[in-house]
C-alpha cells in the first residue's frame, strides 16, 4: 500500500508519455507485403459499405474525432506540453543525443520495453489472450537470454498465432472489458490521450516491475523519466511532422492523434475477426 | 544496331507517353505512373547536380500538378463553407494553401535518398468513383503506409486526399479550418495561410543558411 501513492504518483507526473510514446511508436515497420496484401484484398468485400468521399458533409466518424468538450482544459495544457517540448525537452534531447550514440540510445530503449513485458503478460491475461501471454512472455526470455535485456532478437520472428503488441496495454484491456473511451484530455507530460487512455497509463505502470523494485519512490520516478527521456527523440519527430505544418496546432494534434487512435483499434478488430 | 537501339527506344517512349494520356487508365495505374515518374527525376543523377537541379524541379512540380488536383484539396479542406467564398476569395485560398503545401513539401524533396514506393492494395468505394490507392513509402529502415484518394475528372484520375499513416492530410487540415471559420470570416482564414506559408518559407531559407 505504501508503493501505491509513488506508482500513482508516477502515472500522474511522468515526464512524457502513454499518448506520445504510443504515437511515436506508431511509425513502426506496417505489416509485411504478404499481409498488406491480404488486408487490401479483405478489405474489398466491404468496399461497397465504405465512403471515401465524405468531405462535404461530415460524416458522424469525423464528428465524433473532433469532439472535444474538455477544450479549455486541453489547450491549457496542450500549451504547456509544447512549450515543455520546444524549450526544455528539445534542447536537452539533443544534447544527450550529441553524447550517447544512437546504437547505446537504441539499446535502452530495448531495455525499456523488456523490462516492462510483465505488464504486457498481465493485459494479455486480463484480456483473455492466453495465446499472446506466452509468446509475450517467450519473446521477453528470449531477448534476455540473448542479450540481457538489451538487444531485440526476437521482434523479426513470426509468431504461430497472431500476435499484436499494441494491445498490450491497460487501455486496451479496458477496451475489451467495455470500458468507454471518454473524451480528448490531455494531461501535463503525458501529452494527448483520452480519458481512458490516461487511467490506462496509470494501470499500465501500476503492473512495471521496475517500479516497485527500488525503494525510495524518486529514484524510481527519476530512474522512468530517463527511460522515457531517452526515448524522446520519436516523440519529439512525431510531433514535429504533426504539428510544424499546423496553422491550428492544437487542432492538428488532436486530429493526428485521434484519428490513429480509431485506425488502431480498427486494425485490432480486423485481425481478431480474421 | 546503334540506330535499332535508337528506334526501339523511341517507340518505347511513345508507348509510354501513349499510355499515360490514355483516358481508360484505372486509378491504380495512373497512380503508379505518375509515382514512377516522379521517383525517375528525383533518380535522375540532374537533380544532385546544382546546375541543372532547377530544371528537374520543375519537371517534378509539374508532375506533382498533374497527379495531384490543388482545386480539390482547397474545396475540401474548406468544407460546406466553401459555397459562401466570392470568387476572389476562392482564388486567394486556393493560391494560398497552394503555396503552404508547395513551401512545406518542395524542400523534403532534396531530403530523398533512394527512397521507394511500394503499391500494396487498392480499396474500390461509392459505386467505383473513389478509389483508395495504397502503398508504402520504404526507407533504409521503416516502411510508412501511405494512400492516395482518387477521384475521375475530365477523364483521367486525380488524387484529392494524401494519408500519411492512415491520417488524411485534407481532412486535418480541415480540422483546423473549420477551427478558424467558426470564429473568423474567409478572409481570416486566408490570411492565416498566407501567412502560414511565408512563416514556412522563411523558416526553410533560414535551415538552409544554418546548414552552411
Amino acid at each position: 500500500m505504501k508503493r501505491l501513492f509513488p506508482t500513482l504518483l508516477l502515472a500522474a507526473m511522468l515526464a512524457l508519455a502513454s499518448g506520445c510514446a504510443k504515437q511515436a511508436d506508431q511509425i513502426e515497420p506496417a505489416a509485411p507485403a504478404a499481409q498488406a496484401e491480404s488486408a487490401a484484398a479483405t478489405a474489398q468485400p466491404a468496399a461497397a459499405e465504405i465512403d471515401l468521399d465524405d468531405y462535404d458533409s461530415p460524416s458522424a466518424e469525423d464528428a465524433a474525432l473532433s469532439r472535444d468538450p474538455l477544450e479549455g482544459w486541453n489547450r491549457f495544457w496542450f500549451g504547456f506540453n509544447d512549450g515543455f517540448i520546444q524549450y526544455v525537452l528539445k534542447p536537452a534531447h539533443k544534447g544527450y543525443s550529441a553524447v550517447v550514440p544512437e546504437p547505446l540510445r537504441n539499446g535502452i530503449s530495448n531495455f525499456k520495453h523488456n523490462i516492462s513485458f510483465p505488464a504486457r503478460v498481465l493485459n494479455f491475461l486480463l484480456q483473455g489472450e492466453f495465446a499472446q501471454a506466452g509468446i509475450e512472455f517467450s519473446k521477453a526470455i528470449g531477448n534476455f537470454m540473448v542479450t540481457l535485456g538489451f538487444g531485440d532478437v526476437t521482434s523479426r520472428n513470426t509468431p504461430l498465432f497472431p500476435y499484436d503488441p499494441e494491445a498490450a496495454c491497460f487501455d486496451h484491456t479496458l477496451y475489451v472489458w467495455g470500458v468507454p473511451d471518454g473524451p480528448y484530455f490531455i494531461a501535463p507530460f503525458l501529452g494527448p490521450g483520452t480519458v481512458r487512455s490516461t487511467v490506462g497509463f496509470g494501470g499500465d505502470a501500476a503492473m512495471k516491475p521496475q517500479n516497485y523494485m527500488i525503494d525510495e519512490w524518486y529514484y524510481t520516478l527519476a530512474f522512468d523519466t530517463y527511460l522515457h527521456f531517452n526515448d524522446a527523440g520519436k516523440l519529439i519527430k512525431a510531433y514535429d511532422a504533426v504539428t510544424e505544418h499546423a496553422i491550428e496546432p492544437y487542432t492538428a494534434l488532436r486530429n493526428a492523434y485521434m484519428s490513429q487512435r480509431k485506425n488502431r483499434l480498427e486494425k485490432l478488430e480486423a485481425a481478431k475477426a480474421q | 544496331m546503334r540506330l535499332k537501339l535508337f528506334l526501339l527506344s523511341l517507340a518505347f517512349c511513345f508507348m509510354a507517353a501513349f499510355s499515360a494520356h490514355a483516358a481508360d487508365m484505372t486509378a491504380r495505374q495512373t497512380a503508379e505512373a505518375g509515382a514512377d515518374r516522379i521517383m525517375a527525376l528525383l533518380n535522375d543523377p540532374a537533380f544532385k547536380n546544382p546546375a541543372t537541379k532547377a530544371a528537374i524541379r520543375e519537371k517534378i512540380e509539374d508532375e506533382v500538378l498533374q497527379l495531384f488536383d490543388f482545386d480539390e484539396f482547397s474545396t475540401r479542406t474548406v468544407g460546406p463553407t466553401w459555397r459562401k467564398f466570392t470568387p476572389e476569395q476562392k482564388s486567394a485560398f486556393k493560391t494560398a494553401f497552394t503555396d503552404l503545401l508547395r513551401n512545406t513539401y518542395i524542400d523534403t524533396l532534396d531530403e530523398y535518398n533512394g527512397e521507394k514506393i511500394r503499391f500494396t492494395g487498392e480499396v474500390v468505394a461509392n459505386n467505383g468513383k473513389r478509389v483508395e490507392v495504397q502503398m508504402e513509402f520504404l526507407t533504409s529502415k521503416q516502411a510508412y503506409p501511405v494512400a492516395f484518394r482518387m477521384l475521375e475528372k475530365k477523364g483521367r484520375w486525380v488524387v484529392y486526399d494524401v494519408l500519411i499513416e492512415g491520417i488524411s492530410m485534407i481532412k486535418n487540415y480541415r480540422d483546423q479550418f473549420r477551427d478558424i471559420l467558426a470564429k473568423g470570416d474567409p478572409q481570416t482564414l486566408i490570411e492565416r495561410v498566407q501567412a502560414k506559408a511565408i512563416e514556412q518559407k522563411e523558416k526553410k531559407l533560414k535551415e538552409k543558411k544554418e546548414a552552411k
